[in-house]
C-alpha cells in the first residue's frame, strides 16, 4: 500500500512512531491516508454529492450499501494466483455479454467502476489478454451486485477480493497478525467459494493439494452451516492433474464438507459457447446463492449506524 | 395539466436531428400535436434546420456547447414541456465522470416523471474480450507477458447503467420497490444505420443485455417502453437522397419503430409514447 504518515518524522510503513505493531492501525497513518483518498475524488474541484464512487468498497465503506438491506457476503477464498480476481472479472464480462443468473435479475451495483476495470483486463488487445494483476497483500475490497429475486425482492450481494497470500498465512495460523483480512472474510461471509488451482496441482502436485486441504480444514473449523463450494479453476487443464491427486483431493474435500459441491471453471474457451467458461463461471454464483437462500441459515447482518466506521455485527436469521 | 419530459442522450446520439425534425413537423402541421406557445429560443436547432432543408447532414452540436432547449407541446388537453437540459451531451458524460448533477439537471429530473433515453446503438463499442474467442495455447502464452494498456474509460454498457443509477438516486428512487411512477422510454436512434429487422427490444437485448436487465428489473413493465427512431430516415450522402430533402422537405422523412416492430412516419408520436 502506498501512503505516508502525517508525522513527517515517522518512518512508516517501515516502523510506526507511535509504537504500534502495525502502522495501518495508527491514527496518524489512517488520518493522513484518508485525506489522500479524499483528494483523489475531488478531481476538477467538484465534490461529488453521491454516496458511492463506483469503486470497490472497503470494509469501512460497506455501510454505504448495507443500510438498506442485510447483505450476503461471499468469501472468495484461495491461494495467490488461483484465479480469484479473474473469476470476478469473468463474471462481470459474462453479465455484460448477456449471461444471466438463474434466479436473480441484475438491478444495480455500487461498484461499477471496479467491475468495469476488471472487464477491461479481459479484453483482447493485440491478440492477447492481460488478466488482472495479483491482488496486493494488504488489500481487501468488496464488489457489489444488487439483485432482484423472482418475487421482486432486493438482495445485496458482495464478493470479496483479497490477496491469496493472506489465506495461505491464515491456513497455517489463524491468529497470525498478517491474516487479518482472511479472518474478516471468514467471520463476515455467509458463504465461501474455495479455489482449487488446477495448474498448481499439475506443477506442485501433492504439495499444492496439501495446501488446499489445510485451507479447507481452516474453513471448516467454525463454519456452522454456511455453504462452501469448491471451484476448480483453470479446468481446461484439469485432465492434466494426476488422477490420484484429483481423486484423493475430491475424497478428502467430500469428507470435510457436508453437501460437497464442486464446479469446474476456465477462462479459455475451446468451444463457443464453452461450458467451463460461459456457463460455469455464472453457475458458481447460482449455486452459492441457491444454497444461501435455500434454508433458514444464519447470516451476518451488518447494522449500520449511519457512520461508515461504526458498523457492528450481529447474527440474525433470514428466510 | 402540465407535464415535463426529460430528454437524455450522449453527444452525437441524434438529439439535434430529432428536435429539428420534430419542430418542423409541428410547424408544417404534420402532427396531431402542436405548440402551446412560441419557442423562446430556436437558435440551438437553427443551423440544423438550414442544413436539412438544403439536404445536408447537420453539423453535430459541439459537445461542449452547453445550451438548454425546450419545446412547449400541446398534447390533447395536456401541456407538455420537452426538456433537454443540455444540448451537446457533454454534461451527460460529465454526470458519470465527475459524479454530479448541475442544478438544471436536478430540477429537470425532479420535475419530470417521463424520461426519454437516446442510445445510438451503432456507436456502441464492444471490443473483443476473452469470452468471445476460442483460445489457442499460443494466446495463453502471450497472455502471461501481456501488460494491459489500462484505459481510463468505462464501457458503454456500464456507463448507461451508472448514468441511470445516478439519475435515479437524484430522483430519490428506492430499490426496494420497482419504479411505478417514473416512465422510461429507451429510444434507439439512427435506426436506419443498423440495417436490421429486429424489434427494438431484441436489438437492445442483443447489444446491451445487462443494461436491459437493469432496466427491466427496476421498471414495472407498463412504465417501460423500448422503441427505435430514425429522425432523418437515411444518410444524406448521395445526390439522390439530398434532392429528396431539397424537393419534398425534411419533414417528409424520418420514422419511428414501435415496440411491435411496425414503422410509423410520424416521429412526433414519440411524445405520446413517452407519456403513455
Amino acid at each position: 500500500m502506498v501512503g505516508k504518515c502525517s508525522n513527517l518524522e515517522c518512518a512508516a510503513p517501515i516502523n510506526c512512531h507511535e509504537g504500534n505493531d502495525k502502522h495501518t492501525e495508527c491514527e496518524f497513518w489512517i488520518n493522513s491516508n484518508a485525506d489522500q483518498a479524499k483528494i483523489k475524488t475531488l478531481k476538477k474541484g467538484n465534490k461529488s454529492e453521491l454516496p458511492w464512487t463506483g469503486e470497490a468498497l472497503s470494509i469501512e465503506e460497506l455501510g454505504k450499501v448495507t443500510y438498506r438491506n442485510s447483505p450476503i457476503i461471499i468469501g472468495v477464498v484461495g491461494k495467490a494466483d488461483a484465479g480469484k480476481t479473474t473469476f470476478l472479472a469473468m463474471l462481470y464480462t459474462l453479465l455484460l455479454r448477456g449471461g444471466k443468473l438463474k434466479d436473480f435479475d441484475f438491478c444495480g451495483t455500487k461498484t461499477i467502476k471496479a467491475w468495469d476495470d476488471l472487464y477491461h483486463k479481459l479484453k483482447v488487445q493485440k491478440e492477447s489478454v492481460a488478466f488482472p494483476e495479483p491482488t496486493p497483500a494488504q488489500y481487501i475490497r468488496l464488489l457489489h451486485l444488487a439483485l432482484r429475486n423472482n418475487y421482486k425482492g432486493l438482495k445485496d450481494v458482495f464478493l470479496s477480493d483479497a490477496s491469496g497470500e493472506v489465506f495461505s498465512i491464515w491456513s497455517q495460523n489463524r491468529g497470525d497478525e498478517n491474516a487479518e483480512n482472511a479472518r474478516w472474510i471468514y467471520s463476515n461471509s455467509s458463504a465461501f467459494i474455495l479455489f482449487i488451482d488446477c495448474e498448481d496441482l499439475i506443477k506442485r502436485k501433492n504439495l499444492a493439494k496439501t495446501e488446499i486441504i489445510d485451507l479447507a480444514q481452516m474453513l471448516k473449523h467454525d463454519l456452522k452451516d454456511k455453504p462452501v463450494i469448491a471451484v476448480w479453476s483453470k479446468s481446461d487443464k484439469k485432465q492434466e492433474v494426476h488422477i490420484q491427486i484429483r481423486q484423493k483431493l475430491q475424497e478428502e474435500l467430500t469428507e470435510i464438507f457436508d453437501d460437497y459441491v464442486e464446479v469446474d471453471i476456465s477462462n479459455f474457451s475451446a468451444d463457443d459457447p464453452d461450458i467451463l467458461v460461459h456457463t460455469n463461471n455464472i453457475k458458481v454464483i447460482d449455486i452459492i446463492l441457491s444454497k444461501v437462500f435455500s434454508v433458514n441459515r444464519s447470516v451476518i447482518v451488518l447494522e449500520n449506524k449511519n457512520t461508515g466506521k461504526d458498523i457492528f455485527l450481529n447474527y440474525k436469521s433470514i428466510k | 395539466m402540465n407535464k415535463s419530459i426529460l430528454l437524455i442522450g450522449k453527444p452525437h446520439s441524434s438529439k439535434t436531428v430529432f428536435l429539428t425534425q420534430f419542430y418542423s413537423r409541428l410547424q408544417k402541421k404534420k402532427s396531431s400535436l402542436s405548440l402551446y406557445k412560441a419557442v423562446d429560443d430556436l437558435s440551438p436547432i437553427s443551423s440544423s434546420r438550414e442544413a436539412l432543408a438544403s439536404g445536408e447532414e447537420p453539423q453535430t452540436t459541439p459537445a461542449e456547447k452547453s445550451v438548454k432547449f425546450y419545446l412547449p407541446i400541446q398534447v390533447a388537453d395536456i401541456q407538455v414541456d420537452l426538456r433537454c437540459p443540455e444540448y451537446g451531451g457533454e454534461q451527460v458524460l460529465s454526470i458519470v465522470e465527475n459524479r454530479g448533477l448541475s442544478k438544471e439537471w436536478k430540477d429537470s429530473i425532479n420535475e419530470s416523471n417521463n424520461w426519454i433515453l437516446f442510445i445510438r446503438l451503432n456507436s456502441i463499442n464492444k471490443s473483443l474480450d476473452i469470452s468471445d474467442i476460442t483460445y489457442s495455447d499460443q494466446h495463453k502464452q502471450n497472455g502471461e507477458v501481456m501488460i494491459s494498456d489500462n484505459e481510463d474509460k468505462i464501457s458503454d454498457q456500464s456507463f448507461f447503467i451508472e448514468l441511470l443509477q445516478i439519475l435515479l438516486h437524484s430522483k430519490g428512487y428506492d430499490y426496494h420497490q420497482m419504479n411505478d411512477k417514473l416512465k422510461l422510454t429507451v429510444v434507439m436512434t439512427c435506426w436506419d444505420e443498423m440495417d436490421t429487422n429486429e424489434k427494438p427490444y431484441e436489438a437492445l437485448k442483443s447489444k446491451l443485455p445487462l443494461l436491459l436487465n437493469f432496466i427491466e428489473s427496476n421498471w414495472d413493465k407498463p412504465l417501460l417502453n423500448i422503441i427505435g427512431l430514425s429522425a432523418q430516415g437515411f444518410a444524406l450522402d448521395t445526390i439522390e437522397n439530398k434532392e429528396k430533402y431539397q424537393i419534398e422537405g425534411p419533414e417528409e422523412f424520418g420514422y419511428l419503430v414501435m415496440p411491435d416492430g411496425i414503422q410509423t412516419k410520424d416521429i412526433t408520436q414519440l411524445i405520446e409514447q413517452a407519456l403513455l
